[in-house]
């Protein structure tokens, strides 16, 4: 007999028991939702954490100076010229967010100036929409220059036709006109939320110079020069910055050898002024975290479908005892143990998997509700969907095995004499 | 060579303090293209040599040969393929599946014998129209009466062509008038050349087979020919 006989006679038989089988697709259903829902809200509270705190590329590793550092501990541009001069640095720069005001075309802005060297694009993986990020001779020179993020091209001037307009920042009570050069679709809006430097703006140059900033006026982001925030009366030195390996591989020891370059130029060995976090650490930190959470939840899930499993075994009990009868039948007509167990089997695995496919749809319709609440993109993966359809089909095969070979070793005549 | 040759066959209930000899000692031979009927009290053991003679049951000790070949100890699925192939059963109690319909009830033998759907549709209709049944072709048992319920047994007995017949009591829970139609069509099977062996306690009924065996207490009491 065929197997496309033996799915119809087991399509046929679920039909015909359509509240039972109904029933017992809920234990999976609702085994296989919960699971699929907490792996793919975990996935994309993952993703969200991630994201929120970093904009590194991958393979880019930030060393922060402590908040409680001295003055002369502080990052130089010197200490980035020496380890630019490292083969095993690739890219240096440093890293600082200046919040001032700006008037772009005509319109008054709280800005916040994200600066750098040239390497800046290539460690905080800055995309242009349009224009060019600026160069190396810009960056040394001071060059009055800037690139807006989309978000801003389009708040002040409604369109990305911008290239060659001229913004004017302030900062410090100082002013300094800059050229637009660039567009960039990266949205920095991370970096300048979840910086160890933004809380130490947010006290001094916001609050004192910006009396905007209280009347909530519409926020703009440019990326400058960091020479261009130094002239506008910066100390010039920095507690953050970024470097990336020349070998990808090295991100882990890189943060080490960039700390101890430090503390050997600032002589300050043996102080916890440095430290040192990449995109790898960050990725480990929060899986963690988000994986003690899943594995938890996920287990109470587990257990659900074990129950589901078992409601599943119970009804193919009651099944193969209400059929016996018919059981018998079958084998009297000819049919093989081998036929009767896998039309059981088959039986018990399509109730698992399509309760597994009705499960994994549920799942992500409520992993999307919660993440729409929590204002989180949710992300399925193949994986998860290959877990659920093979958990399911292995509860079905493994709790449908035994009322199967149960059903097909009775002898012919002991099921018949059965009612 | 017979088509069946039973040799000392018995089959023992609880073996030891009450046991039961359902068939105690029972030898017997049938010859291709016979019309058999097997008669005897409640209790004397006709079903139980009927289950072993179609393979349904196993018996407790002695030979039985089918068609010259001992199946006495066969495997559970070697015994399926023969009876399968070979054996038609018309149960007492009918012994349809409720949830298939006509069709789907007399196609199953066709089914375990893995044959294309083309072929089957056609062998079940035959078998249906042949006892009258064509126009309840896709009816579940639950809405025929019991003589066409019968019928629709008959039908799926009869779809696959085997050379054995086995009714154990077909008539008992019919109407006279049933009754008389499914006797017509098994003395039209055995007219084809089928070996048929029917049970029964109706003297009337066993008077229109050819030889009868008596049962009493597990043993052969009794085999003649009727004239
Ligand atoms: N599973 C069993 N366990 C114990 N004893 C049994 C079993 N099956 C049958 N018997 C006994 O074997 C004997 C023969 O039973 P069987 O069913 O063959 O009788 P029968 O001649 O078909 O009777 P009836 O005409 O009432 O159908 C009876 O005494 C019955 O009690
Ligand atoms: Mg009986």
């Amino acid at each position: 007999m065929s197997i496309w006989e033996n799915i119809k006679i087991a399509v046929y038989s679920i039909r015909t028991n359509m509240m039972r089988s109904l029933l017992t697709m809920l234990g999976i259903i609702i085994g296989v939702a919960a699971v699929i829902a907490i792996i793919t809200v975990g996935n994309g509270g993952r993703d969200f954490i991630i994201d929120m705190m970093s904009d590194m590329s991958s393979g880019a590793v930030t060393v922060n100076v402590a908040t409680d550092a001295a003055q002369s501990e502080k990052i130089t541009s010197e200490d980035i010229e020496a380890l630019k001069n490292l083969d095993a640095i690739k890219y240096a720069t440093p890293m600082d967010y200046k919040i001032g005001s700006a008037i772009i075309d005509d319109e008054p802005s709280m800005c916040i100036a994200i600066s750098g060297n040239e390497d800046l694009a290539k460690v905080m993986n800055i995309t242009m929409r349009r224009g060019r990020f600026f160069t190396a001779e810009e960056s040394e020179n001071g060059a009055n220059v800037c690139i807006i993020t989309e978000l801003t091209a389009y708040m002040v001037f409604g369109d990305l036709d911008c290239i060659g307009e001229y913004i004017n920042y302030t900062l410090n009570e100082k002013s300094v006109r800059l050229r637009i050069i660039g567009i960039t679709n990266t949205d920095l809006t991370a970096s300048s939320s979840s910086s160890a430097s933004m809380s130490n703006m947010m006290s001094s140059d916001m609050m004192k110079n910006n009396p905007m900033m209280s009347s909530g006026v519409a926020m703009s982001m440019v990326i400058t020069p960091i020479t261009v925030t130094d002239a506008l009366g910066g100390t010039n030195t920095y507690i953050s910055l970024y470097v990336m390996a020349a070998d990808q591989e090295q991100a882990d020891t890189i943060g080490n050898v960039v700390k101890n370059i430090l503390y050997a130029r600032h002589g300050n060995f043996g102080s916890d002024t440095y430290s040192a976090m990449n995109m790898e650490n960050l990725t480990e930190m929060v899986d963690k975290i988000v994986n003690v959470f899943t594995t938890f939840v996920a287990g109470i899930s587990a257990i659900a479908l074990v129950v589901g499993g078992i409601g599943v075994m119970n009804i193919m009990l009651v099944s193969v005892t209400e059929r016996t009868r018919e059981i018998g039948i079958r084998k009297a007509l000819g049919a093989k143990t081998s036929t009767i167990m896998f039309q059981f089997l088959t039986e018990s695995i399509i109730l698992c998997v399509i309760g597994g496919i009705v499960g994994l749809i549920l799942g992500v319709g409520m992993a999307a509700v919660v993440a729409d609440v929590a204002g989180i993109a949710i992300r399925v993966e193949v994986s998860t969907i290959a877990i659920a359809v093979g958990f399911a089909s292995a509860v079905g095969i493994f709790f449908g095995i035994y009322p199967a070979r149960k059903a097909a070793k009775m002898l012919p005549i002991e099921a018949l004499r059965r009612d | 060579m017979s088509l069946i040759d039973v040799r000392d066959v018995y089959k023992i209930y609880n073996p030891g303090e009450n046991e039961v000899r359902a068939l105690d000692g029972v030898s017997l031979k049938i010859e291709k293209g016979e019309f058999v009927a097997i008669i005897g009290q409640s209790g004397s053991g006709k079903s139980t040599l009927m289950n072993m003679l179609g393979l349904l049951d196993v018996s407790t000790s002695g030979e039985y040969y089918m068609d010259g070949i001992n199946v006495s100890h066969m495997t559970d699925d070697e015994l399926s393929q023969i009876r399968n192939e070979k054996i038609g059963f018309i149960f007492q109690g009918f012994n349809l599946i409720s949830s298939l319909t006509a069709k789907g009830n007399v196609e199953l033998p066709l089914v375990y014998r893995g044959m294309k759907k083309a072929k089957r549709e056609e062998l079940s209709k035959k078998a249906l129209e042949m006892v009258g049944l064509e126009k309840r072709m896709y009816h579940r048992p639950a809405q025929m009466s019991g003589g066409q319920q019968q019928r629709v047994a008959i039908a799926r007995a009869i779809a696959a062509k085997p050379p054995i017949i086995l009714a154990d009591e077909p008539t008992g829970n019919l109407d006279s008038h049933s009754g008389k139609d499914v006797m017509r069509i098994i003395h039209q099977l055995h007219e084809e050349g089928r070996t048929v062996i029917l049970i029964t306690h109706d003297n009337d009924i066993a008077a229109e087979a050819q030889r009868v065996i008596r049962i009493q207490d597990g043993k052969i009491v009794d085999d003649y020919f009727n004239k």
